[in-house]
């Protein structure tokens, strides 16, 4: 019978280790999300039943070492050839079951791209930080604080607006950078997050790279607030809240690099999260493709089952057509963050456009691809026994989030019509 | 300019009294709904949505509304009660869609005795003191044939539809039968439920068209499921096990598929119309949204490329709202456009309610793709109303519906 490991991927860029650890999260999605997904919607703000299957995969499984260094304890997996590739299985297993906890964890290791991953890796602070993660028996979480009151497009716009926006600033005093500002709906706040990721500017209103600053800062540091969760349309599984940074001062070597090259790894940022929403929607499209493969299979009509009718193998095919071809480019543009040599830098403009392109694409899909199956199963599509509702509130965020598609547009554009002012 | 009057309808279709109920549902709306429908979503003890909608159907009296006069109801009626719901459904939509389907379930549910030239006289007399002598909400849900069962039965089947339910002739009696039977609306919630069912030993055609009050004996309502959204409707699986009703509530005078047809007219009328309102909120939001939030240094709207997704916006509504009025006119004037269960008027209502119930979903997400974080928040106001529009875009039916055109335009036979 065809399941979803029949869907193509380019096989030759897979990652050695990428059967053992799919498996593995195939394993705990079965048991430890699918069966209770359907509760997270009502478990928004408490995460009683989202919390033990973070756990299972954060420390048990042990994702929140991944892509530490092996001499600081971690997996090592920033180090690694495939390390994208690998990502995109884990993104997708776990989009599969949940598309919330995959961007949990996903942005638990995404503010890490700027110093756990070859070839820029600050030993320093990985020797300081790690042990946060790969010492606990409890989960860590990590938060990227990009988006601000005023916008979040803006400030991931940086070809064109180049941190002009940002407001959070940072000051350095002696030894120590005073960070002040306001940011907001950051995956893993609301009380969540061990480790922010902070974007500030060292100078209000410039749009110079160098003054764009990526300073982490630990969430019990002194200063910082959190807020209460927002209630949203889906994603219950990721927590997100506003948090405040007061006169928050944290350690000189926190700064992930320093003028100009932290605007340049930051684009890499963008292009991994680029990347990992692709493979959460990969995910949440193959798990509808199985839940409508059911549906269609037993449901009766006219003596045959549902998908022998011509009208609705047409949805069928249109469905598995646009699975198909995501999950091929979804992979294509991971296996660029591992061969830069043979693609692009992965903090290039190149880079972060064709990334936001596959992106635009496959969430389109994606919503579409949800939307269809919803419609396909009359109401038994919204009925949220089914899951493919919950996948259709889901995936929706994926298209908005990190500057929305029409910022996608505006840096695909920018960088294939060489445009000037976008 | 108010947004009502920005999107244009054909005002000459329009009574005075139209707009004198159109206004007080907004005031409705506006007191008793949109400051708490945020909260409607946790509302599990209808402290919220019970109050409103008493307000609604008993208060401001929908619940009465299409009953005739002679039986306490407010006489509207006639098929020229069509631009009345329109605009009435439309503002209730603006607030709550999910109100909005409550009503669409229970108008539509009585057309087929209680709309002239059809008016049964027995029912009504039967039926009509429960919705007009009381002060308690009274609610109707329909259940339609279904696309396909999973265990394949099959009872009868019309257009394209599988039917589950049967009704035995039992003397003065018709027992009907049906296990897990999903309805439109309201099945957790109902008063009478309208049920279509394969006839057995009646001596009218194969399906026959059945009025049930819910507090017959062998009923039984499941706990409403949980869904997508329209959260003030309480929808669940319904099981009759041989629930006897007096024949006089059984449509023996017309045919199944007749009434089948034109509960299905009016429904979709009703459904493009709550959509409609839905998306005129949306617009107003997301208007408020373009002026007021700034992207690359200037005002969103003056961006082209969001811009032209505004356009997109405002185009599905503009369109829709003509559309669906256009279908209130017509339904209204049968002896121009064919009564509203014949196959060309029941094919052009499917037809428009297909198109503005998923334009409603695409303007709605379009609308979420300008306002990103802000749309997706409960606070932001816009997210309810997608989940609401694409419960009543499933409902539909896309495939059946799809099929329900085909058929007519292309006299197709074996769909
Ligand atoms: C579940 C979830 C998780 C999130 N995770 C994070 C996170 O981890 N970190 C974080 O910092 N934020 C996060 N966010 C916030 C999210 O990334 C922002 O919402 C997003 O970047 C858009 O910002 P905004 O909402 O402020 O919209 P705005 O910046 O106000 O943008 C509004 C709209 O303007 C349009 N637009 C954007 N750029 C342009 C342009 N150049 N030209 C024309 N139009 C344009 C787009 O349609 C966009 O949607 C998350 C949000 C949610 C709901």
């Amino acid at each position: 019978m065809t399941t979803i490991d029949d869907f193509t991927r380019p096989k030759e860029f897979l990652s050695p280790l990428e059967k053992y650890i799919g498996g593995m999260i195939r394993e705990w999605a079965e048991n430890d999300v699918i069966p209770y997904r359907r509760k997270f919607n009502e478990d928004w703000k408490d995460h009683n039943w989202v919390e033990p299957a973070m756990k299972k995969l954060y420390v048990d499984i042990g994702l929140q070492k991944a892509v530490w260094p092996k001499e600081v304890g971690g997996w090592g997996l920033g180090q690694s050839d495939h390390v994208g590739t690998l990502m995109a299985r884990v993104f997708e297993e776990v989009g599969r079951a949940d598309t919330g906890i995959a961007v949990a964890s996903a942005v638990t290791f995404w503010p890490l791209i700027m110093i756990a991953l070859k070839p820029h890796i600050n030993e320093e602070l990985c020797a300081e930080f790690a042990p946060m993660f790969c010492d606990a028996d409890e989960p860590r979480f990590a938060a990227n604080a990009m988006t601000e009151p005023q916008g979040g497009s803006d400030i991931e716009n940086m070809g064109n607006m180049g941190g002009k926006t940002i407001t959070t600033t940072a000051e350095l005093d002696g030894d120590e950078w005073v960070i002040n500002g306001h940011k907001l709906w950051p995956t893993n706040t609301g009380g969540v997050a061990d480790l922010f990721g902070v974007i500030c500017t060292t100078k209000q209103g410039s749009s110079d790279e160098d003054d764009f600053a990526f300073i982490f800062v630990p969430a019990d540091t002194e200063g910082v607030t959190q807020g209460e969760p927002y209630k949203k349309a889906g994603m219950a599984a990721d927590k997100n809240s506003d948090i405040w940074f007061e006169n928050v001062r944290v350690p000189k070597k926190y700064r992930a690099w320093g003028a100009g090259d932290d605007a340049k790894y930051f684009r890499e940022v963008i292009n991994w999260g680029s990347m990992s929403s692709a493979a959460f929607c990969v995910g949440a499209m193959m798990n509808t493709y199985e839940i409508l493969k059911e549906y269609c299979s037993n449901k009766i009509f006219r003596g045959k089952p549902l998908k022998e009718n011509t009208a609705v193998a047409a949805v069928l095919s249109d469905i598995a057509k646009d699975i198909e071809i995501c999950r091929i480019a979804t992979y294509q543009s991971a296996r660029t963050l591992d061969r830069p040599e043979l693609y692009w830098d992965k903090w290039s403009h190149e880079g972060v456009a064709k990334s936001r392109a596959v992106k635009m694409h496959v969430a389109d899909k994606c919503i579409e691809v949800t939307n269809n199956a919803a419609s396909l199963m009359g109401t038994y599509g919204c009925d949220r026994d089914w899951d493919v509702e919950k996948h259709w509130r889901d995936v929706k965020m994926i298209q908005l989030w990190m500057g929305g598609k029409q910022l996608c547009q505006m840096e695909t554009a920018r960088w294939f019509y060489g445009c000037e002012t976008l | 300019m108010e947004t009502t009057d920005m999107f244009p309808y054909p005002k000459e279709w329009m009574s005075e009294d139209d707009e004198i109920l159109a206004s007080s549902i907004r005031e409705w709306a506006e007191k008793e709904v949109i400051p708490n429908r945020q909260e409607f979503d946790e509302d599990h003890n209808n402290e919220l949505i019970g109050p409103a909608i008493r307000k609604l159907f008993v208060d401001i009296g929908l619940q009465k509304l299409m009953w005739p006069e002679k039986y306490g109801g407010a006489g509207l009626n006639s098929p020229y009660v069509s631009t009345t719901i329109v605009r009435a459904l439309e503002e209730v939509g603006r607030a709550d869609p999910g109100i909005g389907f409550i009503f669409s379930g229970t108008f539509s549910l009585l057309a087929p005795i209680a709309m002239e030239p059809n008016i049964n006289e027995d029912a009504c007399t039967e039926l009509a003191p429960m919705f007009c002598n009381t002060k308690d909400v009274r609610i109707g849900s329909p259940i339609l044939p279904e696309y396909g069962d999973v265990d394949g039965i099959n009872a009868g089947s019309i257009y394209g539809r599988v039917i589950k339910a049967t009704a035995k002739n039992d003397g003065d009696s018709v027992t009907i039968s049906g296990r897990k039977l999903r309805p439109l609306s309201s099945g957790g919630a109902a008063n009478l439920f309208g049920v279509f069912c394969a006839a057995k030993g009646l001596e009218r055609d194969d399906i026959v068209y059945v009025l049930v009050p819910a507090d017959s004996e062998g009923i039984r309502m499941e706990e409403p499921y949980k869904k997508t959204g329209l959260v003030s409707d309480r929808n669940a699986d319904v099981w009759f096990e041989n629930v006897r009703v007096p024949r006089k509530y059984a449509a023996l005078q017309r045919g199944g598929a007749e009434c089948f047809k034109e509960v299905l007219s009016w429904h979709g009328l009703c459904a493009s119309a709550v959509c409609i309102g839905s998306m005129m909120d949306v617009y107003e939001i997301v208007k408020e949204w373009g002026n007021t939030r700034t992207i690359s240094g200037k005002p969103l709207k003056e961006n082209s490329v969001d811009a032209a997704v505004l356009a997109e916006v405002a185009n599905h509504v503009a369109v829709s709202r003509i559309l669906t009025w256009n279908v209130a006119r017509m339904l209204a004037k049968p002896d121009v456009y064919g009564e509203a269960w014949s196959d060309k008027m029941f094919t052009t209502a499917r037809a428009v309610a297909l198109h503005v119930t998923s334009s409603a979903v695409s303007a709605i997400g379009k609308a979420m793709e300008l306002m990103a974080s802000q749309g997706y928040a409960t606070e932001g106001d816009v997210e309810k109303h997608w989940r609401d529009v694409k419960t009543i875009e499933v409902c539909t039916g896309k495939v059946p519906g799809m099929m329900d055109i085909a058929r007519w335009y292309y006299d197709c036979k074996t769909l």
